[in-house]
């Protein structure tokens, strides 16, 4: 069930290097959850952009006074779609799919859980982290970014969870502060589960590490998805299936949440290998 | 007033001249989650090969001035594992199936379509579409639309293979010398449509570096439309000319919503295949109908077979 509509902008705020955007869309309020995703046509009719925008929502509302509304954070330093929607002003329209792929999966017992995001991913977080405490989860945070002003949801976190460990690169970069912080997690609260939402370089360290710690992880992909709907499978990622045989998953419509022991990650990306290149 | 909009495509009936093009609507599933299959006349399937074919690489698409960069080797289905009982577009609701097949000699074009006959696999498929923009293993990688004898041979082969009353598409390029040429040979080897134009050849940069390996990759999305009405355009004058015997020609290359189809089909389309639209905005099928019957009313027209060819007559 999805709710495909074309929704007016009716916030949108700085939030360091990143927009914050919410949209009126009524009806996904009521059907999403956390990792769940928005794909948003870029661009109009005279911009020479394609392909769609999708990511994951931050924060949806079911019909209050706008008719229900879902917020989205997007980096407009990535693209120039990205830009674009950065750019966006109030009352501006913009086509939207949501919610699209599967949702972080909720363990049934009140288990201790770490949540880790870095960069933009890392918008589902908060919400997901209170959709565990709900459950009666002890949850802890974990947010990375390349920089303070590439921190995201630390405040809200902070506000909301209490629990936050903040990570900005050391002279070695981003995977090794990461690791630290990721280990110190969860040994301090033994988790049981590891929720991370990140791009596959981050996921690649994160991922091993949490499961030879003995907990299970969750990933949500961050990832370029040129159509989100599944069309057009350019989000695909090996996964190893039950069979143990390798197999292509599209992390759009049958992601973007995968366990992480599934992710055949050094084949992933040695895929992604020449777009992160081309990219630098 | 009511407008009539069923369309036939070389024996292949359609309530609606607008079809999936091969590899942009998925096998439906995709398409009716977002509510919007009904609103499709057919779909074409993605690639069926004769045997199945991974891909080693992550296939990436990339963006150029109102186009896309796409690869074009992708994964493939074969049909020596496609199980009967499994069929993907079995149950499917009601939208007639057309299977797209690739290979990379005739033999193999003809072993993925003696595969969907001998495995029961026709049932529901009401026709097969030849890509033809694969590249010829024979003939030094270059594709089988570039050159007549090749393009001729493997519809030879496909038409062999099926029964006779399942239309078969050639899909060709129109980034050709003379498309009327390469047209010609499909359609006496038993082509009941051409379907114009497959992505042109294209090469993707980000800055000074390749951004996709230089294997091939084609260009497709709202820059090619141009293009495509120029092949259609030229198809249909050669029909009217007696230089191509009578067929149905399908348009398939930037075709955004239902003006660009009207346009396609005052060309001389009988039916359009949209792509790239479908990942910028799959909505667009919901309002094709509508733009299409706008226009038809324009010109006081009540039924779409009366805009076929317009601009020839």
């Amino acid at each position: 069930m999805t709710v495909a509509v074309t929704g007016e902008l009716i916030a949108t705020r700085k939030v360091g290097a990143f927009t914050h955007l919410t949209f009126v869309a009524p009806g996904v309020g009521e059907i999403a959850r956390p990792g769940h995703l928005v794909s948003v046509a870029v661009g109009d009719a005279v911009s020479a952009l394609v392909a769609r925008r999708t990511v994951p929502l931050h924060a949806v509302t079911p019909s209050g006074t706008y008719g229900g509304t879902v917020d989205i954070v997007v980096d407009g330093d990535r693209d120039p779609g990205m830009r674009w929607l950065a750019d966006r002003r109030v009352h501006d329209e913009v086509a939207l799919i949501a919610p699209l792929g599967r949702a972080f999966p909720l363990p049934q017992e009140p288990l201790p859980c770490l949540v880790v995001g870095v960069d933009t991913a890392a918008a589902p977080l908060a919400w997901q982290a209170r959709a565990l405490r709900d459950r009666g989860c002890p949850v802890e945070l974990v947010v990375a970014g390349s920089d303070d002003r590439h921190l995201f949801g630390v405040v809200e976190a902070r506000r909301t969870i209490g629990n936050v460990t903040v990570v900005t690169p050391g002279e070695t970069g981003l995977h090794e502060p990461l690791r630290a912080a990721v280990r110190a997690g969860v040994r301090r609260q033994d988790a049981a589960i590891v929720y991370a939402a990140a791009r596959a370089q981050e996921l690649a360290v994160v991922t091993p590490l949490a499961e030879s710690l003995g907990a299970v992880t969750q990933v949500a992909i961050h990832e370029d998805m040129p159509c989100g709907t599944g069309l057009c499978s350019a989000c695909t990622l090996p996964v190893r299936g039950r069979d143990d045989r390798v197999h292509s998953i599209r992390a759009c419509s049958d992601g973007p949440i995968v366990r992480g022991a599934r992710v055949v990650w050094d084949q992933y990306l040695a895929g992604l290998a020449g777009e992160l290149e081309a990219r630098a | 007033m009511s407008v009539n909009l069923r369309v036939s495509v070389g024996g292949l009936r359609l309530t609606s001249p607008v079809m999936a093009a091969a590899g942009c609507g998925g096998f439906g599933h995709e398409l009716a989650r977002l509510g919007v299959l009904e609103h499709l006349g057919a779909l074409v399937t993605p690639s069926i090969s004769a045997s199945s074919h991974p891909t080693q690489h992550r296939v990436r698409l990339t963006e150029a001035p109102s186009s896309l960069v796409l690869p074009t080797d992708w994964p493939t289905i074969g049909t020596d594992t496609m199980q009967p009982t499994r069929v993907p577009w079995e149950g499917e609701q009601g939208v007639p199936v057309v299977a797209s097949l690739v290979g990379s000699t005739s033999g193999e074009f003809a072993q993925a379509a003696a595969g969907l006959r001998r495995r029961t696999l026709l049932r529901g498929v009401g026709g097969v579409e030849v890509n033809l923009a694969c590249p010829d293993a024979g003939n030094k990688g270059i594709p089988f639309s570039y050159a007549d004898f090749a393009a001729t041979k493997v519809i030879a082969r496909v038409r062999e293979e099926l029964p006779r009353n399942v239309p078969v598409l050639a899909k060709l390029s129109a980034d050709v010398s003379d498309v009327v040429e390469i047209a010609r040979g499909c359609v006496k080897s038993g082509a009941e449509a051409v379907v114009v134009t497959s992505p042109l050849r294209a090469l993707s940069m980000t800055g000074v570096r390749l951004s996709l390996p230089a294997r091939s990759a084609g260009l497709s999305g709202p820059a090619l439309l141009p293009v495509t009405l120029r092949a259609v355009h030229d198809l249909a004058a050669a029909i009217r000319d007696g230089r191509l015997p009578p067929v149905a020609i399908v348009a398939v290359g930037g075709i955004s919503n239902g003006h660009d189809a009207a346009q396609a089909m005052a060309a001389g389309a009988s039916a359009v295949q949209l792509g790239t639209a479908l990942i910028h905005d799959p909505g667009a099928l919901r309002t094709f109908r509508d733009e299409l019957v706008a226009d038809l009313q324009a010109l006081g027209l009540h039924d779409v077979q009366q805009l076929v060819g317009l601009v020839h007559r």
